[in-house]
C-alpha cells in the first residue's frame, strides 16, 4: 500500500494524457516501398578510338517498415548493369538497418550503412545530382556508393546535424594509385572488422536553402599483404535558392607506409532553373561543372605516377524534371590527363526515375 | 525525495511527447496573433469529392479523411484560420500547419513534427517563409526552393500546402 497512491497518480496522469492527445498521435506502423533507377547512354571519344553503351546502370528497391514512432527498419537492395555474371555486374544491400530515433538530437542505428562522407553517397538517386554519371570526384575522392556494416549515432540540433559512424574498414591491399581507396570497399561481405573505420560528419543546415559541412574518415586500413593508415578530410556546399543552384566539394586522403602519400580533389557546379524565368511546367536546369582530382596527388616514387593521374574536365549539361521525381539528362564534358595533355570527349544521356 | 524526482523522470516524457503537437500550434497562434487571442480547434471532415480532386490536382493524397482547424478569434471576430495536417516524408508523417489570412493567402507555415533522420531541413523557419503570401493561384512547385538532402520532405511538404490552400475556402464556409 505504500506506493498504492502514487502508481494511482501515476495512472490516471498518463490516462488523461493519452486520452486528451490520442488524436493527435498521427503515426501509423507502415510498410514503405520505393526505388530508383536510371538508363545511361555513353559516348567516348579518345583519340578516335570511339565506344556507344547503353546500360540499365542502376536499378534499386527500396523497402522499408515503422514499427513506433522511434523505430523503424531502412532497407535499399541494388543491381547494377542489368545482372550478375562472371564478375560482371553487381547485385549489393547497400543499405539494411534498424533505426531508433529517441530524440531529434539522438538516435541510433546499426546495419548495413552508408558512410556519412560529402553531398552524394548518401542522398545518390539520378533526380538529385548533375550529370548522367555522379560526378568524377564522387567516384575516385569519395567512392561512392560506400557503404558496410557497421553502427551509428546521429541527430540534430541549433542548426547543426552530426553522425557518428563506426563500421568496417577498407582492405588496404585495394589501394592504388589510380583509385585511391575505392577498391578497398569490403561492401559488407563477410567484412574484417579487426580494423574499424571512424567518420563523423557535420553540417550546418539552419541558413535557407543552404547545407554545408564537412567530415572525417580514420581507418588504420588493413590487408593482407599491407597495413595502410588513411585519413580523409572533405568539406561541401550546397546552396539553392530563386532557382539558382551551387554546389561544391573538397577532399583530401592522406596515406601512410605506402607509396600512395595523397589523393585529392574538388569540383563545382552551377545551375539555374529557368522554369523559374519563363514559368514552364519542366523544371529545367542547364548546369556547368569543374573538376580536378587526383588519386595519386602525392606519392614517394614522384615523376609521371603524379601526372598520370591528374584529371581536369569541364562538363556542361542540362536537368530537364517533368516531375519532382523523373529526370532526363543530357551532357558533354571534355577530360584531360595531365601526363601527355591526353583529352577524351565525353556525352551522356539519361533518364532517371524515383519513387 | 529520491521516489518523487524518479517518479517525474518517469512520467514527465509522456506527458511531452503527448501534449507537445496542441500545445506547439497554439504557442505558435500566440506568438503571431498575440497572447490575448482566442481559439477554437475542431476536426474537419474533408467532403470525398473536393478531395478527390484535390488529390488529382496535387498529385498527393491526404492523410487521412480530416483535417484539425484553430479558428483564430479576437474581440469575438474572426481573424485568421489554422489548419493542420500531416504528409509523407520517405516513411513517416510530417506534422505542418498552415495558417492563413481571412482572404485564403498564407500568413505563415511550420513544420510542427517531423519523425525521421534525413530532410528535418525543413522544418528551418526561413524556408517555410517561402509559402508566405500563397494563394490558390500560386504554384508552390515553382517558386519554392529545394533543400539538399530533404528532397522528398520538400515536395510533400510543397503539395501539403497547395492542398490545404485548395481546402481553405471550404473550411472557412464550414466554419462562418
Amino acid at each position: 500500500m505504500k506506493y498504492g497512491k502514487t502508481l494511482f497518480v501515476i495512472g490516471f496522469m498518463l490516462i488523461v494524457s493519452s486520452k486528451a492527445n490520442a488524436q493527435f498521435d498521427f503515426f501509423e506502423k507502415k510498410a514503405t516501398i520505393g526505388g530508383y533507377g536510371e538508363l545511361h547512354y555513353n559516348y567516348k571519344n579518345h583519340n578516335d578510338d570511339i565506344s556507344k553503351t547503353l546500360d540499365f546502370h542502376r536499378f534499386v528497391l527500396f523497402f522499408g517498415y515503422s514499427f513506433s514512432e522511434k523505430w523503424s527498419f531502412i532497407s535499399e537492395v541494388e543491381i547494377e548493369h542489368n545482372y550478375v555474371n562472371e564478375g560482371e555486374g553487381e547485385l549489393s544491400l547497400e543499405q539494411a538497418y534498424l533505426d531508433y530515433h529517441f530524440q531529434d538530437y539522438l538516435g541510433f542505428k546499426a546495419g548495413v550503412l552508408l558512410a556519412s562522407v560529402g553531398l552524394i553517397n548518401e542522398n545518390h538517386e539520378p533526380v538529385l545530382f548533375f550529370g548522367v554519371e555522379r560526378p568524377s570526384y564522387n567516384k575516385y575522392i569519395i567512392p561512392t556508393t560506400w557503404f558496410g556494416n557497421g553502427f551509428a549515432i546521429y541527430g540534430a540540433t541549433s542548426g547543426f546535424e552530426y553522425k557518428l559512424n563506426i563500421m568496417e574498414g577498407l582492405n588496404s591491399d585495394k589501394f592504388s594509385n589510380s583509385g585511391g581507396i575505392r577498391s578497398g570497399r569490403q561492401k559488407g561481405f563477410k567484412s574484417d572488422a579487426s580494423a574499424m573505420m571512424y567518420n563523423l560528419n557535420l553540417n550546418y543546415v539552419n541558413i535557407s536553402g543552404l547545407k554545408i559541412g564537412g567530415s572525417v574518415v580514420y581507418n588504420d586500413a588493413i590487408g593482407d599483404t599491407s597495413n595502410i593508415p588513411f585519413t580523409l578530410i572533405e568539406v561541401h556546399a550546397d546552396y539553392r535558392k530563386n532557382g539558382f543552384i551551387i554546389i561544391g566539394e573538397y577532399g583530401n586522403i592522406s596515406y601512410e607506409n605506402s607509396n600512395l602519400e595523397q589523393s585529392a580533389g574538388y569540383y563545382f557546379d552551377f545551375g539555374y532553373d529557368f522554369s523559374r524565368l519563363f514559368n514552364w511546367e519542366w523544371k529545367t536546369i542547364p548546369f556547368m561543372r569543374y573538376t580536378d582530382y587526383n588519386t595519386a596527388a602525392s606519392t614517394v616514387n614522384g615523376g609521371d605516377e603524379l601526372l598520370a593521374n591528374h584529371h581536369t574536365a569541364w562538363m556542361v549539361g542540362i536537368s530537364v524534371l517533368p516531375l519532382d521525381n523523373v529526370v532526363l539528362k543530357a551532357d558533354y564534358s571534355i577530360d584531360t590527363i595531365e601526363l601527355n595533355t591526353d583529352k577524351t570527349d565525353y556525352f551522356n544521356l539519361g533518364i532517371g526515375y524515383r519513387f | 525525495m529520491m521516489r518523487k524526482i524518479i517518479l517525474f523522470i518517469i512520467v514527465f516524457p509522456f506527458l511531452i511527447s503527448a501534449n507537445g503537437i496542441k500545445e506547439e500550434t497554439e504557442s505558435i497562434i500566440k506568438s503571431e496573433f498575440g497572447e490575448n487571442v482566442e481559439m477554437a480547434f475542431s476536426k474537419f471532415q474533408i467532403p470525398i469529392k473536393l478531395k478527390n480532386e484535390i488529390e488529382v490536382a496535387t498529385k498527393q493524397r491526404f492523410f487521412s479523411e480530416s483535417i484539425f482547424v484553430w479558428l483564430v478569434t479576437s474581440n469575438n471576430s474572426l481573424i485568421a484560420l489554422g489548419l493542420m495536417d500531416n504528409v509523407y516524408g520517405k516513411a513517416q508523417p510530417i506534422t505542418f500547419f498552415t495558417i492563413f489570412s481571412l482572404d485564403g493567402i498564407v500568413h505563415s507555415n511550420h513544420i510542427i513534427k517531423y519523425r525521421e533522420e534525413h530532410g528535418g531541413q525543413v522544418a528551418n523557419k526561413d524556408w517555410n517563409k517561402q509559402f508566405v503570401g500563397m494563394d490558390k493561384n500560386f504554384d508552390s512547385n515553382k517558386k519554392v526552393d529545394g533543400i539538399s538532402g530533404a528532397t522528398i520532405s520538400v515536395n510533400s511538404v510543397k503539395k501539403g500546402v497547395k492542398k490545404l490552400i485548395m481546402l481553405f475556402e471550404i473550411v472557412k464556409k464550414t466554419n462562418k
